[in-house]
């Protein structure tokens, strides 16, 4: 019986809570009602005094503002911190499938790879060959060098398979243009640029525009598509170049003495 | 408002609106259940922030085990508070702080306010402890008894006998403080 009145009671007091009067409550239960009442009454009292003490709204305001920062700062280290763990994962697992590609195919294989071509069967070793020497390739500088022989090294390999007769792929194509974006990045984002290396990042897309803007003369119409496709980004790649010669030009240029105008 | 599942879900995942929206719901509910506690307004504030603070840091130990986001955070409240009072110099019980209620536009009205608030507040901190972690939350903090059970970790049916035990103690304490107003 006793712990039907609890029941009783804290029902009303749900109720009181969500803005019931007393007298509504006790309608319900009127055998229980004057028990119930000076509980009730209490109980509001309680409810009342407690709902009029109210934050500042500037200080929630203030709080506010502080959790959602700090929310932010976190999803923005989390990210990353994916970003990065993703790209370290993904580096070491190319180097190491590239170095077992290299120590099952033997290193007389991997010289014999060198002149292969995009199809043939020892190209894969050739580029399993070339992720790791990039692996092992520091600093900013070497790394952009090493981007650009790539790319002169697809730009050979095209103009083989046109000599050869053969079909160029797609991701040969694709191969050239994201290696010589990679060069142009990390030439962009270094403060110490050289002038050699600038010199020979134009050569490089001047001599794809050369290749490109010839072999879309030669191809037959259903290839003309991603030649132009990669002569327009190659196009890009030399105003780029055109920009990072200017900007070393600005940076080398000697300053004029005011005593000798 | 989300259900609980998905607000839980938005919690974990740092989603800022579901945030966003359980700080509007919880802030001034987890401030009134601290102020009454603390009875100092700067106290209290600084304590709420902490709160959804210590929230966010510990949200990756929340699990959704049908447990709503309301009694997490009351708990971690709860544990702020207990903290406080472990670590602090003050008083346990001290008299309200007048400053944290409201204000009210007319002083008389806001006066004869101010003596009916102390005195609640006065009666609860005359409770036992457990009664009183039930009344402040179920009355500050707006939790079900159901709510105030997970906070305080009993059993629905003990947090109905200390509700009961508690509005009895009070429901005295606050006629005999009339009593004596009226002898003075």
């Amino acid at each position: 019986m006793k712990k039907n009145f609890d029941d009783m009671l804290d029902i009303c007091l749900d109720r009181i809570v969500r803005g019931d009067t007393i007298e509504q409550c006790l309608e319900s239960y009127p055998e229980q009602a004057a028990e119930l009442e000076p509980l009730l009454r209490a109980a509001l009292a309680t409810v009342r005094a407690s709902s009029s003490i109210e934050p500042r709204p500037e200080f929630q305001r203030l709080a506010k503002h502080q959790l959602l920062s700090t929310i932010e700062e976190k999803r923005k280290k989390l990210t990353v911190h994916r970003k990065t763990l993703w790209s370290w994962q993904r580096r070491w697992a190319v180097a190491l499938v590239a170095v077992l590609v290299i120590l099952l195919a033997g290193v007389g294989t991997v010289s014999a790879s060198a002149s292969s071509l995009p199809g043939d069967t020892l190209y894969p070793v050739k580029t399993a060959a070339e992720n790791v020497q990039g692996f092992f390739t520091f600093g900013s500088e070497a790394k952009a060098n090493f981007y650009m022989s790539l790319a002169q090294r697809r730009l050979n390999e095209l103009n083989k398979l046109v000599e050869e007769n053969r079909d160029i792929p797609q991701s040969l194509l694709e191969a050239m243009s994201s290696e010589t974006d990679n060069a142009i990045t990390i030439l962009s984002g270094n403060q110490q640029l050289g002038n050699e290396s600038v010199d020979r990042l134009m050569g490089l897309t001047s001599n794809q525009n050369t290749v490109l803007t010839e072999l879309i003369e030669e191809v037959p119409s259903t290839a003309k598509v991603k030649i132009q496709e990669a002569l327009n980004k190659s196009e890009d790649a030399q105003g780029q170049a055109l920009l990072l010669k200017d900007k070393v030009g600005h940076t080398e240029r000697p300053q004029v003495s005011p005593s000798h105008p | 408002m989300q259900d609980e599942e998905s607000t839980a879900r938005g919690l974990q995942n740092r989603d800022p609106e579901t945030w966003a929206e359980v700080y509007e719901k919880y802030f001034p509910r987890v401030y009134r259940y601290i102020a009454l506690r603390v009875s100092d307004k700067t106290e209290a504030e600084d304590l709420t922030g902490q709160v959804f603070l210590k929230a966010l840091e510990s949200v990756s130990s929340f699990k959704w085990r049908g447990v709503p986001a309301s009694a997490w955070l009351f708990r971690i409240a709860h544990n702020c508070v207990i903290d406080y009072w472990r670590t602090s110099k003050a008083k346990y019980n001290l008299p309200l702080d007048e400053s944290l209620v409201g204000n009210d536009a007319d002083p008389v009205s806001e006066a004869e306010r101010n003596v009916d608030i102390s005195q609640v507040v006065q009666a609860v901190g005359q409770l036992t402890q457990a009664q009183r972690d039930v009344i402040e939350l179920r009355f500050a903090g707006g939790l079900s008894t159901a709510e105030v059970a997970k906070v305080l970790g009993k059993s629905q049916g003990a947090v109905k006998v200390l509700q009961h035990s508690a509005l009895i103690a009070l429901r005295r304490r606050l006629s005999s403080g009339r009593k004596d107003e009226e002898e003075l």
